[in-house]
């Protein structure tokens, strides 16, 4: 390595050329976007509790090994209306993250959502007959989100390049723990 | 400085990430340390709960049954049942086991998707859910204690062991 290629490599080793991190954001966000858009869009039976298709009672197959996750699923399933408003919420919460995500809008946010989603259908880990079908989903999911969040991913090639060019760094709010977390 | 503080966080989610995804692995697979395991592969039925008396009819069968192992895409059935005792036994069928169900109580945690019973299936449940099948079996059973076994078709005999109970006609 001559001089100057190790100055351009001491130079360069720790930048990630942001626009290398879009088929992540594309692949995050679209995997989210996906779930949301079946539930509340594409087939709303599977939000109505008296349709056969109610995703409802999806949860009912998380329970034999969900954990220290079965009481809350458990609550959760013999409160119909509980249950209903949880999975409309969490339907439109993913067609809000996957999208924001996909187009880079208040991008950490959004990807902060997502990680919470992953991580929260742990319950659901443990199910895959032919292979580890929900674990790695919600590992990749999980390491993705974590990794969108860093990076900020949306300043480049999305909508947060014009956010974070005229506000800077903006927080949820000015108090311990939110501050951490950024919008985009 | 700047770097430094960029180091530290790197560190602390990598530490959480890697951690996440080892333990929830080790957790749901045992894909660490082992031994490996898929609970979504064979289905398990369990019988929670059993009662039995004796009626005009013949006797009386109270059995609580749930789906605690398998895939969710379908559920677990049993399409044939053993009473017996050190010398007597009995097989029902799924068609014995459909005609003489006379009530399905749904846990009331099972949502759309029901358990039942049908001529070809037996009992079938669902992956989470559990149901109170009464039965009304048209047959007497002496005082004593007897065994109940669930047959799940294709699975091995060491699941077979576990889908027993016992109930006591005094």
């Amino acid at each position: 390595m001559s001089g100057k290629q190790l100055e351009e490599f001491k130079r360069t080793e720790k930048m990630t050329r942001m626009e290398y991190l879009f088929p992540v954001r594309f692949a995050v966000g679209w995997m989210f976007l996906d779930g949301g858009l079946r539930k509340a869009v594409l087939k709303p039976a599977k939000l109505n509790p008296n349709s056969a298709s109610f995703v409802g009672g999806k949860l009912v197959n998380f329970l034999p090994h969900a954990g220290p996750f079965k009481g809350l699923l458990l609550m959760t399933l013999e409160n119909r209306s509980l249950d209903v408003t949880f999975l409309t919420v969490f339907s439109y919460i993913e067609i809000i993250a996957g999208l924001f995500i996909i187009i880079g809008l208040l991008t950490r946010l959004a990807a902060f959502g997502a990680l919470v989603m992953s991580v929260g259908f742990a319950p659901a880990y443990w199910l895959g007959s032919t292979c580890e079908d929900e674990w790695q989903i919600g590992a990749l999911l999980t390491a993705g989100s974590v990794m969108l969040m860093l990076t900020a991913a949306g300043r480049v090639w999305g909508l947060d390049y014009f956010l974070y060019k005229k506000l800077g760094d903006r927080p949820i709010a000015n108090v311990p723990i939110l501050k951490w977390i950024k919008l985009w | 400085m700047e770097m430094e503080r960029v180091t530290i966080i790197g560190i602390i989610f990598a530490i959480l990430v890697v951690g996440w995804i080892l333990a929830t692995g080790q957790w749901a697979y045992g894909n660490v340390v082992g031994p490996l395991v898929n609970y979504s592969k064979i289905p398990q039925l369990k019988i929670t709960y059993v009662n039995a008396y004796e009626n005009a009819k013949g006797t009386y069968l109270i059995l609580n049954i749930t789906d605690c192992d398998g895939p969710d895409a379908y559920p677990a059935s049993a399409p044939m049942m053993e009473i017996y005792n050190s010398t007597w036994h009995v097989f029902l069928y799924s068609y014995n086991i459909s005609n003489d169900t006379v009530k399905v109580i749904q846990a009331p945690w099972n949502e759309n998707k029901k358990d039942y019973t049908n001529w070809y299936s037996g009992f079938v449940v669902v992956l989470g859910s559990e149901a109170q099948f009464q039965l009304q079996l048209p047959f007497h059973l002496s005082p004593g204690t007897y065994y109940i076994q669930l047959y799940t078709p294709a699975v091995s005999s060491k699941v077979l062991a576990k889908q027993t109970a016992t109930f006591t006609i005094s």
